[in-house]
């Protein structure tokens, strides 16, 4: 019994290439491996006789003919039920597989029997034979997932798993694949990510990859797959088209109304925005009564001593008895301020704002409290945007240094496959808007005070993903950040040797981002000379 | 007509405290509260130095002052932070441990390679040649 089942479901490819996918299998290093090639009522005579030719060449390649076009999923699963192997492999008729493609796959599982899935990064074939826009892929990233197929080729998976989840299903043509993946890493024990081009997708102006308009009918069968998978996984959500083709959003519901106490630092300080000066704090306040649409909230202000008293007074004026207000009288320290307020707070969840915000998306705490509703999830952090409107934040990047991801760069840049248009896993997110749940703060100690000014919320985040919780950005929690014009943005030696003694290794393994990236670069820049 | 929220004139302090201490006992009685003191002068001492061993023990467990418990759980948080923080250090502590002891491994063994391959057949050579 061979180890690998490659799955290949043919319809009607051209000789040439076909024939550069046999051969690619042909050229595996690892050679436990049976390829399952099922002709689909391919109407060129070629097709039938270059599948006749390897078969006679090559034992392992076991070809099917069907008596008429049943389409890829029938095609599929007919493939599957030749499938003698431990582990399904799945390729496409006109793709390349890397030579130690099954090989490092092997080496994976050999390494750790709980895998039951294993996808790594891929590139694009030209039309002119190039290699070209490699998709350097992130480790497995759930809530990425949700929001679009990523782990897509190479993928392979235990086929006792694919045969428990019922194979491919019809009604989901064109976004087969999606679905399958979807039901079987709802089963999965493991799922891993070889940072590895290991296939070639080629570029057909037929194929998806060679155009995103081809198939407009398999968006839609990867939105009913993402809905029906909430459904199935207790995921209170409707599932919607996000901003381009093949990107979802899970739109969770907020269970229950918890309250959110939104703990804010200040010194009441002013500062001109948008050419109009303003008091900051009492802005960012008035900004959250009045547009957002969440308001079981309540607010526990942490003011330095010097706080003017009609800032004091105009907060009271907009907030009430929701207001509670925790005066500070030591030298500046975010940390310590933060903890302060966190515990005077008496929320569920805690808020941790800066006070030079302005909401831009009024649903943003439904969104954010609904997302860290999720068990699994201990923090939540937001895009933010400068008030220019580019980029202050998308989650954080630690690349060896810690990065915001993509900062300063357009507000509206879809980053690459997607990357900012997503809501998905990242190893941290910035305190100046972070949605926590009150028992995770409490569980890792709240944030660090030997880190007074910068590098406190990396810090935190990393405790955060160290006692087992997942932090999550969205994009669709937006508000604007005038960040540093309460203070001098300088960021000191000895807090970066403090993170470092602490979080070395993770500050250079962040599984969101890709070893292929250049190091010490915010913008998944791939590195030069691999 | 004086409106409902004004306070009629025929009625003095000493009446509406009286109403208001009536509403309150009936309140706590509804609310299942601790059987009020009403009149008796030797009850309500009772009832207070009762209140006030009840807010000691409170105290006790709680701290000195109401804020004793904010800072209680400040100093808890700390105290975690620093234990994570120490952990981390050591593990990269241990990670380098690990790094300095291959590193020197590796020493040794160029080191044997180096005396096997050159400095022993030339000090062979060296002997060879003084018996020239």
């Amino acid at each position: 019994m061979p180890r690998f089942s490659i799955i290949t479901p043919v319809y009607d490819p051209p000789a040439d290439v076909l024939r550069a996918c046999l051969e690619s299998v042909l050229a595996q290093s690892d050679g436990d491996w049976e390829h399952c090639l099922v002709d689909d009522g391919s109407p060129s005579p070629h097709v039938a006789q270059v599948l006749a030719e390897y078969a006679g060449r090559d034992a392992r390649f076991r070809v099917q003919h069907r008596s008429a076009n049943g389409g890829i999923v029938a095609a599929s699963n007919d493939a599957l039920a030749m499938a003698t192997g431990e582990l399904v492999a799945f390729l496409d008729h006109d793709d390349l597989l890397e030579p130690n493609a099954l090989a490092a796959v092997r080496a994976v599982l050999d390494g750790d029997p709980t895998v039951d899935y294993v996808y790594s990064d891929e590139d694009n074939l030209s039309p002119a034979g190039e290699y070209i826009t490699p998709f350097y892929k992130p480790d497995w990233s759930p809530e990425r997932f949700r929001s679009q197929m990523y782990t897509c080729h190479l993928s392979v998976m235990r086929r006792s798993i694919v045969d428990e989840v019922g194979r491919f299903r019809t009604g989901f043509d064109g976004a087969q694949d999606y679905d399958l993946v979807l039901r079987v890493t709802e089963r999965a024990r493991r799922v891993h990510h070889l940072p590895f081009v290991l296939y070639h997708w080629r570029m057909l102006p037929t194929s998806v990859a060679g155009n995103a308009e081809a198939k407009p009918w398999a968006y839609e069968a990867g939105r009913r797959a993402v809905q029906e998978h909430c459904d199935r996984t207790g995921i209170p959500a409707v599932v919607e088209h996000g901003r381009v083709n093949g990107v979802y959003r899970v739109r969770r519901r907020v269970q229950g109304e918890p309250l959110v106490s939104v703990v804010i630092p200040t010194r009441g300080t002013r500062g001109r925005v948008w050419g109009v000066e303003r008091c900051l704090v009492v802005d960012a306040v008035r900004s959250i009564v009045e547009r957002s649409t969440y308001q079981h909230l309540e607010f526990v202000i942490v003011a330095d001593t010097p706080t003017p008293p009609e800032v004091v007074g105009q907060l009271e004026a907009l907030l009430g008895d929701r207001l509670t207000l925790v005066w500070y009288d030591r030298p500046f320290n975010f940390s310590e301020k933060m903890n302060l307020g966190a515990a005077h707070a008496r929320g569920e969840f805690l808020l941790l704002l800066n006070d030079d915000i302005e909401v831009e998306s009024p649903d943003f705490l439904d969104t954010m409290v609904a997302l860290c509703q999720d068990p699994g999830v201990g923090m939540v952090g937001a895009k933010l945007l400068f008030a220019d409107g580019r980029l202050q934040h998308a989650g954080h990047l630690y690349n060896h240094d810690p990065f915001h991801a993509f900062f300063r760069y357009h507000g509206s840049e879809l980053g690459p496959s997607g990357l900012l248009v997503v809501q998905r896993e990242v190893s941290g997110v910035t305190a100046a808007c972070a949605l926590v749940r009150a028992c995770v703060f409490d569980e890792v100690g709240g944030l660090t005070p030997i880190l007074h000014n910068n590098f406190n919320d990396v810090d935190f985040s990393l405790k955060i993903r160290r006692a087992g919780h997942r932090i999550l950005w969205t994009p669709y929690a937006v508000l604007y950040h005038f960040e540093s014009m309460t203070r001098a943005p300088a960021v000191l030696d000895e807090e970066h040797d403090l993170l470092k003694a602490r979080w070395l290794h993770q500050l250079s393994n962040d599984p969101y981002g890709n070893p292929n990236l250049q190091p010490k670069l915010d913008s998944w820049i791939e590195k030069p000379l691999r | 007509m004086p409106s409902s929220r004004t306070r009629p004139e025929s009625t003095s302090d000493d009446e509406l405290a009286l109403r208001a201490a009536e509403l309150a006992r009936l309140l706590l009685e509804r609310a299942g509260a601790a059987r009020p003191a009403g009149d008796d002068p030797a009850a309500l001492a009772a009832e207070v130095a009762e209140l006030q061993a009840e807010v000691a023990r409170l105290r006790e467990l709680v701290g000195p002052d109401e804020t004793s418990y904010v800072k209680l759980r400040t100093d808890l948080w700390a105290a975690r932070d620093a234990a994570i923080g120490a952990e981390m250090e050591a593990g990269q502590l241990r990670g380098r441990v690990t790094a300095l002891e291959n590193e020197l491994l590796r020493a040794q063994r160029n080191h044997r390679l180096l005396t096997h391959k050159l400095i022993a057949p030339a000090r062979r050579a060296k002997r060879l040649l003084r018996k020239l």
